[in-house]
């Protein structure tokens, strides 16, 4: 017997070790990352599909209310206007975007680690920027949106986010949130690694992807962000190369030729042969619905007379951006080229395409391309930066630039006339400084600034700053990078609210970074602090 | 010969007698069966409490007072009184009848007495309902603690199966089915909710379809995880073990079983649907409410009597200079007044009553050498209703042969082949928006004769998707052939080095392959629909005409210009499976019974399922294939499909050991370990490799001296104890143990920017593990008044914990929301059996068999992300504190003044469409109605016997679960519409709200002020209001047979001979009212689902 049994517990230990090799087998036939094209292939989906455009948008002065005679089409454009927690999950919601933005972080975390697997070759280097370009570039998305503007005096106290650095392998991992310093500095050493590392000739379509161009336009505004000014003008050279005219947005052609077709319009805004569109990205949103002219969401939006005509493209009077008012051959190329309700004007940006799932039944999914960076915001980014270290002959000239192509009749300005215009008009506050609402036409596109652990020098760089945030506004629109504007330069904005008083959003209000989805609240990572009353 | 060395086991031990004249009697106990020593055989002096048991070779020697018998028994084997012999020779013939006291494991046998888990053992003869090929059926009401739900009566379908209620929130709760000791793989893997969808793939959802119910012999249940453990990690919900028929030491035979089935029609009389005249009102008051005028209904992409007149109206015919029907009021009349006379009979149209034939033939026959069993069958089914012609043959050879004293090979085959046809559908989907369940161009002849107006002329065409449409014609050009085969070869040596050691090696390949092919030819609606543009209005609403992107303002065109589609999916799967194990059985002392056993085994399926797509197959111009480039432009850009392939591959490795020891066959433990690993869950060995035990024993009191004193009153006394881990691999769709990275062709607004990519399709989940289940499982078994009655009970309790829910992270790998092991449940239950025999005389019996089995069971832990819309429709889902596949229904609130249905909505709110259907969040507003599965089964035979007569009561019942009542309300209606004649009562003039909840025909003034209001009459559909107990008592079965006298048969040449006239299905005996003949087990969802029919089946039996 005893023969039988040492023979069995051999055996037994011979069939666990073969055994291991024999359940090594995949249980379906999904991809091992173990080559040069699957690389490059995975880094295609390393591009969030979710955006936060709609909570931005709604979120800023760019949007008010238009009163109950509309209504929204979802309720997170209300949660959105009146700074509160978002609470429903559709597809501009901070969940999808949360999940799209870590999964594009993911999904580079993957590809990096395929890459380490394979030895980091040479020949992957520049699928190793793009994954370190997309991974940042997530990030700071993110950060935008749920963390508060960097501010050196207080960024080593401000809450980050968690920033993955490999494939998250475990069910329900727990993180901690860490601070605005530490998020900034991963964000900035992924992007000190990835930028010499991009390759344009690994793309097939290299404008739904980080080309170099696009991943220095990034760094830009990054920089922007990060007050970092050299390093702004430096990536922002890098972006626009040697022949800057050729990043422009050719406005006088989609505003001024194209027949006054909607469709046709967008669809050459977003044409990956555009040379000012550096970065295009596709995405699951409603959004073109309720801010483009479509019968929907009209309570809160861009209203015509009381936004567009005295804060953003259409203003005339004092309110007259440096390009001049707004009339049938004067203002901004954009200007004309605007659709819509008066709640919410809209300038031919997107259009609303639509995937079917379901022709029968018209079930699908509602889709759009977004140009994420483009040539035009880049000149105004490193505007911005000469301007900050009071460069203002250099920050002039870019003004200069970007009036070159996006006003009409070819205005030009001097450095007196920037300081003179935006000296001139009113800063949009009551008596007491305090901000006042859009809706009795009482806009202007000045706003007081409370910069974020500096002061200004001097009028001349304040009215130059406003002259330069004025015209991002303008080029920013339906973008929601006006509320990163607001957020990093201490803009204080009202909202006015139907049948209560104005909520008004202060320098110090915690709810400039927005509440963090529900449920990873629930699963324990730390909220967004709020005040009492709110 | 392994079934009697684990049979040692059984010996009983006796005390030794006082001293009398005697005689020395010795001998050896030989099976006919093989010619092999009998062990453990008693041999006992009649009338005295002496006795000796066989040793291993058979052998055994006593002395035997003068005048004194010796009566030799054995387990299995027709006991034999003799009178002593100095040397003897005893042959003892196996006894069919003794099959109960053998459990058959799958990888053991094992003597009832020792066992100390729940099973229960049923032979294929007196399960077997004939005239239902697929025997899976015939287990309705067997055995306590199964249920089984005939979902849909398809051949091919499986019934939903489940041995003690759900184990698992989003796993299949499918038992496991061996066969011949080999576990049956499904081809695909449908779960227990899609088996209900009528989608095509339910066809091929059944695994045992292939087998003939004539070449089963039993089938053992087993159902707590004591039973269960040797399969420990697939085990979790309970195995069913088939064994089939084997061939016979000195027995030959040729056996001959036919059958002959006719199905009723179904009947209108036991439904609830208007007939033409009360239809047509409807449809005349519908047109005083704007509806169905001239406009509307002409271009309408669906239209019945109305638009077929309006047609005719403006049909000219320029011979005689006249329209085919007159404009005029009168001529309108008439024609009306003709449809309303019509009252078609759908279901004489689509059904039929013709003879269902299945003919089984097999050839047995064996010496002590070798044995064998050879069968054919051969099923024709011409169809119940149209396109559902069904064809199979099998054939199964199971040899064995004793190569020496110690070596036997057993081999065995089958194989089948099936061929069956099925009306074309597509997949079943949910309007999540909306909450309409729909499936686009349906023609299942069931749901067409239950939802499609009397009114219509069943020979003439409407309109359906904007093209002609008739269904006699549709069922001819649109249809589905099946092709199924299935074959399988085994081979199993066992080795005997010494007489209480086997060692035992079995291997098996299986190989199954069907294909579905859907043709859809040149003149089906369906492909109509892809061409129909007859005037501007109809070109700009056909969904199916395609409008090229890249020409600005160019008109839709059609991409299927020529002929249909033929479209193929076809899955395949290879597996193969190898054990090896080794048994050994000793007594010591006589009183010390052990058993050990153990082995390891691997197996290994590969499947395959592909899916292509053919167009512009021109089926009546000799199969010439003309498409337009077009529709694959139109497929890239909508991102479709052209063809598929999905390959999956498992492979498992498992080792186990199970150990009995038994002192005297009175206290019996036993205990398993199982450790099972498989590629599906992880690399790391942690999660890869689980081990499942059990520990269990039985105490057989009837064993013990003092019992004697009780009989015959009490006359048999078991009680057993068990408790146990088992598991389960989870839900096929879950493999994230390493990241799943998957191909996708990215949404790009133009053509020009396309690429392909891979996405993370699941992140990796390195904790992924088996689900698991704890049972305790307590009980008895006692037999009375010298075992005529018997009576069974099972109390359990399942603590079922690891299982696959959802859980929210903090998102930050990439997925807030994931899957994994997180959720748990928890069940009891009780299951009684009783069987008596109330009256046993010569010539005539009477047995009855009552069988109740009780199950309940609650999620406990469970984060419930589920939309409201999954939660009201089909089986529902489930919440934490609620049983799995719970139905919630909407909170009718009344009808408000207009006649519109109400609901509380998400907000708490007061609303007749103001309705989130996708809510995640919110669902406190939905009641909770019970569960869909049964909480209470069983069942109630009647036997009685008088001589060759044999007539057989069966009755089966369930209760404690809902169903939903079919969908039947809309927002509007067409001219093709049937209706419940619920609607009569409807909401006709205001006030009504006060006595009616049936609600309003919606004018178009209502469905103008509200765009959304199909919401409310969907919600109405899925509301507290159209919700029924699905409780019933069926008459399952009456059948009387007769067997004829060896005396009558004799001069035929014939050994045996039966006949047999049975009614499958006859009524119902309650069930709820609310119901109006819809039947509680059926889901009427379209596709290929068809209701069990009513049938009567006359059953041939031949020996020879």
């Amino acid at each position: 017997m005893n023969k039988y049994i040492g023979l069995s517990i051999i055996a037994v230990g011979l069939g666990l070790t073969s055994c291991d090799d024999f359940l090594d087998k995949m249980p379906d036939n999904r991809a091992d990352i173990n080559s040069t094209d699957k690389v490059t292939q995975l880094l295609t989906t390393a591009y969030a599909s979710h955006n936060s455009i709609v909570m931005a948008e709604m979120a800023s002065d760019n949007a008010m209310d238009n009163g109950s005679l509309f209504t929204y089409d979802d309720r997170m454009q209300e949660e959105s206007y009146l700074w509160q927690p978002i609470t429903t999950e559709g597809n501009d919601s901070p969940k999808p975007f949360w999940d799209a933005c870590y999964g594009a972080v993911a999904t580079a975390n993957q590809a990096l680690a395929a890459i380490d697997n394979m030895g980091n070759p040479s020949e992957l280097q520049g699928q190793r920027g793009e994954a370190l370009l997309c991974r940042s570039w997530a990030m700071f998305q993110l950060a935008n949106i749920f963390c508060l503007a960097y501010n050196p005096e207080t960024a080593n106290t401000d809450l980050g986010l968690p920033f993955p650095l490999a494939p998250e392998t475990e069910l329900n991992p727990k993180y901690v949130r860490g601070t605005m310093a530490e998020l900034y500095s991963k964000i900035e050493k992924d992007l000190e690694e990835g930028l010499p590392l991009i390759d344009d000739n690994i793309y097939s379509v290299p404008k739904y992807h980080f080309n170099r161009a696009a991943a220095y336009a990034f760094a830009a505004r990054f920089y922007l962000y990060y007050q970092k000014w050299d390093k702004v003008i430096e990536c922002a050279n890098q972006a626009l190369g040697s022949a800057p005219d050729q990043l422009m947005r050719n406005w006088a052609y989609i505003a001024g030729e194209m027949a006054s077709n909607f469709e046709a319009r967008c669809n050459q805004y977003v044409n990956a042969s555009e040379g000012t569109n550096l970065l295009i990205e596709t995405a699951y949103s409603s959004m073109v619905y309720w801010i483009g002219p479509y019968n929907l969401g009209r309570r809160y939006g861009h209203n015509n007379t009381n936004i567009a005509q005295t804060e953003t493209y259409r203003t005339t009077g004092v309110r007259s951006g440096i390009w001049g008012a707004h009339a049938t051959s004067t203002g901004l190329w954009m200007g004309h080229s605007c659709w819509g309700y008066s709640e919410k004007l809209s300038i031919s940006k997107y259009y609303g395409y639509f995937e079917y799932t379901d022709k029968v039944n018209g079930i699908g999914y509602r889709r759009n391309a977004i140009v994420r960076l483009c040539g035009d915001e880049v000149v105004l980014c490193r505007a911005e930066a000469y301007a900050m270290k009071g460069d203002y002959a250099n920050a002039l000239a870019d003004i200069n630039f970007w009036l070159k192509y996006n006003g009409m009749a070819g205005v030009q300005v001097t450095q007196e006339q920037v300081v003179k215009q935006y000296g001139n008009m009113p800063y949009m506050e009551d008596e007491n400084q305090k901000p006042i609402v859009a809706d009795k036409g009482t806009g202007s596109p000045k706003k007081r600034l409370h910069p974020l652990g500096f002061t200004l020098k001097d009028e001349t760089q304040e009215n130059f700053i406003h002259c330069i945030l004025h015209m991002r506004r303008c080029q920013t629109i339906q973008e929601g990078l006006r509320w990163m504007d607001i957020k990093r330069w201490g803009i204080e904005i009202a909202h006015n609210r139907e049948g209560q008083a104005p909520d008004l959003l202060l320098v110090n209000d915690p709810r400039r970074a927005f509440q963090l989805p529900q449920d990873v609240i629930d699963a324990g990572l730390e909220a967004n602090p709020r005040n009492e009353q709110n | 010969m392994k079934k009697r060395l684990t049979l040692l086991l059984a010996v009983l031990f006796l005390c030794i007698g006082g001293v009398f004249a005697q005689t020395k009697v010795s001998g050896t106990v030989i099976s006919e069966d093989d010619g092999q020593p009998v062990i453990g055989a008693s041999v006992v002096v009649q009338g005295a409490k002496t006795g000796v048991v066989t040793d291993v070779n058979g052998r055994f020697s006593l002395t035997v007072p003068a005048g004194k018998k010796i009566s030799v028994s054995y387990i299995g084997m027709t006991t034999q009184v003799l009178n002593p012999q100095g040397t003897m020779r005893i042959v003892l013939v196996p006894d069919g009848k003794a099959i109960d006291e053998v459990v058959v494991t799958g990888m053991q046998k094992m003597d009832k007495r020792l066992f100390t888990g729940a099973t229960a053992k049923i032979s294929a003869e007196t399960a077997k309902i004939d005239g239902m090929a697929d025997i899976s059926r015939s287990l309705e009401g067997r055995v306590a603690g199964v249920s089984v739900q005939n979902v849909s009566g398809t051949f091919g379908t499986a019934p939903k199966i489940r041995v003690r209620g759900a184990t698992s929130i989003y796993g299949s709760s499918k038992p496991l089915w061996v066969v011949d000791g080999v576990i049956m793989e499904d081809v695909t893997e449908v779960d227990a909710d899609d088996l209900s969808s009528g989608d095509a793939e339910t066809l091929i959802s059944s695994a045992i379809a292939g087998l003939n119910s004539d070449d089963i012999e039993s089938f053992q249940i087993l159902k707590d995880g004591s039973a269960t453990s040797i399969y420990g990690a697939r085990a979790m919900a309970g195995v069913i073990v088939v064994t089939t028929k084997k061939g016979k030491a000195g027995s030959n035979k040729i056996s001959y079983t036919g059958e002959f089935t006719m199905r009723l029609k179904p009947n209108y009389a036991d439904y609830n649907i208007m007939n033409s005249q009360e239809q047509m009102s409807v449809y005349r008051e519908m047109e005083r409410a704007g509806y169905l005028n001239f406009s509307d209904v002409y271009r309408a992409s669906d239209s019945g009597v109305y638009g077929k007149m309006y047609h005719l109206i403006n049909t000219y015919d320029p011979k005689t200079g006249t329209f085919a029907l007159a404009n005029t009021d009168a001529a309108k009349n008439q024609y009306l007044k003709e449809a309303e006379m019509r009252n078609t009979d759908w279901f004489d149209e689509l059904f039929s009553n013709s003879i269902m034939m299945n003919h089984s033939i097999s050839l047995s026959s064996g010496t002590e050498k070798a044995q064998y069993y050879t069968s054919f069958s051969v099923m024709n089914d011409p169809g119940w209703y149209k396109q559902s012609k069904t064809n199979r043959y099998t054939a199964n050879i199971n040899a064995l042969y004793n190569i020496s004293k110690k070596v036997s090979l057993n081999l065995i085959g089958n194989s089948s082949y099936r061929k069956q046809n099925a009306p074309g559908t597509l997949g079943q989907s949910i309007d999540v928006v909306s909450g309409e369940v729909k499936r686009d161009f349906d023609i299942n002849p069931y749901s067409y004769s239950m939802n499609t107006s009397r009114a219509l002329d069943p020979n003439a065409y409407y309109v359906r998707n904007y093209a002609p449409f008739n269904i006699l014609n549709e069922l001819d050009n649109n249809y589905m052939d099946l092709d199924v085969v299935d074959m399988k070869f085994q081979a199993e040596l066992k080795y005997k080095p010494i007489t209480k050691v086997e060692l035992s090696a079995i291997g098996s390949y299986k190989y199954a392959l069907s294909t579905i092919s859907h043709e859809i030819r040149d003149n089906s609606n369906q492909a109509m629909a892809y061409r129909a543009m007859d005037d501007a209005t109809m070109r700009d609403n056909n969904p199916w005409l395609y409008t090229d992107p890249d020409n600005a303002n160019s008109l839709p065109v059609s991409v299927l210009p020529y002929g249909g589609f033929t479209r193929d999916t076809r899955n395949k799967m290879n597996s193969w499976d190898f054990r090896a194990t080794a048994n050994y059985n000793d007594v010591f002392n006589e009183d010390h019974i052990v058993n050990l056993f153990g082995g390891g085994e691997v197996n290994s399926v590969d499947r395959r399922k592909t899916w292509y797509q053919g167009v512009g197959m021109q089926y009546e111009n000799s199969m010439l294939a003309s498409y337009d480039y077009r529709f694959f432009k139109q497929a890239q850009e909508e991102g479709t499909d052209y063809f598929t392939i999905e390959d999956s591959y498992v492979r498992s490795a498992a080792f186990f050991a199970n150990a009995t020891y038994s002192w005297k066959g009175r206290y019996t433990i036993n205990g398993t370990v199982r450790y099972e690993g498989t590629n599906k869950l992880g690399k790391s060995r942690s999660a890869r490799w689980l081990p499942t035990w059990n520990v269990s024993g039985a105490w057989n009191a009837h064993e013990e001296p003092w019992f004697e004193s009780l009989r015959p009153t009490v006359s048999n006394l078991t009680l057993k104890a068990s408790y146990s881990l088992t598991g389960d691999r989870g839900p096929a769709w879950l493999s994230n143990s390493y990241v799943v990275i998957k191909s996708t062709n990215p949404w790009r607004p133009f053509a020009s920017v396309n690429e392909t990519a891979l996405e993370i399709d699941d992140l990796e989940n390195s904790e992924l593990t088996y689900e698991k289940k704890h049972e305790v499982n307590i009980g008895a078994e006692i037999g009375f008044l010298d075992n005529r009655i018997n009576v069974g009970f099972d109390w359990y309790r399942r603590d079922n914990y690891d299982l696959i829910g959802q859980i929210n992270t903090m998102g930050i790998g990439g997925q807030i929301t994931k899957y994994g092991n997180v959720a748990s449940m928890r069940s009891h239950g009780e299951e009684l059996s009783i069987s008596t025999r109330n009256i046993v005389t010569k010539d005539f019996k009477w047995n009855t068999d009552f069988i109740f089995s009780h199950n309940k069971n609650t999620v406990t832990e469970l984060d419930s992300r589920a939309r409201v819309i999954d939660m009201i429709t089909g089986t529902g889902f489930t919440m934490e504190g609620y049983p799995v596949r719970s139905l919630f229904s909407m909170d009718f609130q009344g009808l408000n003044e207009d006649g519109v249905p109400t609901f509380i909505n998400e907000d708490g709110e007061l609303t007749t469409s103001d309705i989130y259907f996708q809510d995640r969040e919110h669902k406190d507003h939905l009641v909770y109605e019970g569960p869909t599965d049964p909480t209470v089964t069983g069942s109630l035979g009647n036997l009685f016997s008088y001589k060759g007569f044999r007539l057989n009561v069966f009755i089966t019942y369930a209760f404690g679960n809902v169903v939903r009542l079919d969908p039947v309300f809309k927002k509007s209606y067409s001219d093709l519409s049937s209706m419940p004649r619920e609607f009569k009562n409807r909401w006709t003039v205001q006030g009504d709200e006060a006595t009616t909840n049936i609600p309003v025909i919606a004018d178009k003034r209502l469905n103008q002020n509200d765009q959304s209001l199909s919401y409310a009459y969907n919600a109405y559909n899925y509301s507290t209001e159209r919700i029924a107990k699905g409780d019933f008592i069926r008459m399952k079965e009456i059948s009387l047979s007769y067997d004829f006298p060896a005396n009558l048969i004799a001069p035929l040449s014939l050994t045996s001979a039966s006949l047999k006239l049975q009614a499958t299905n006859l009524f119902l005996i309650y069930a709820d009212k609310k119901l109006n003949g819809q039947d509680p087990e059926f889901y009427n969802t379209g596709g290929v689902a068809a209701p069990m029919p009513k049938q009567f089946t006359l059953t041939v039996r031949l020996g020879i």
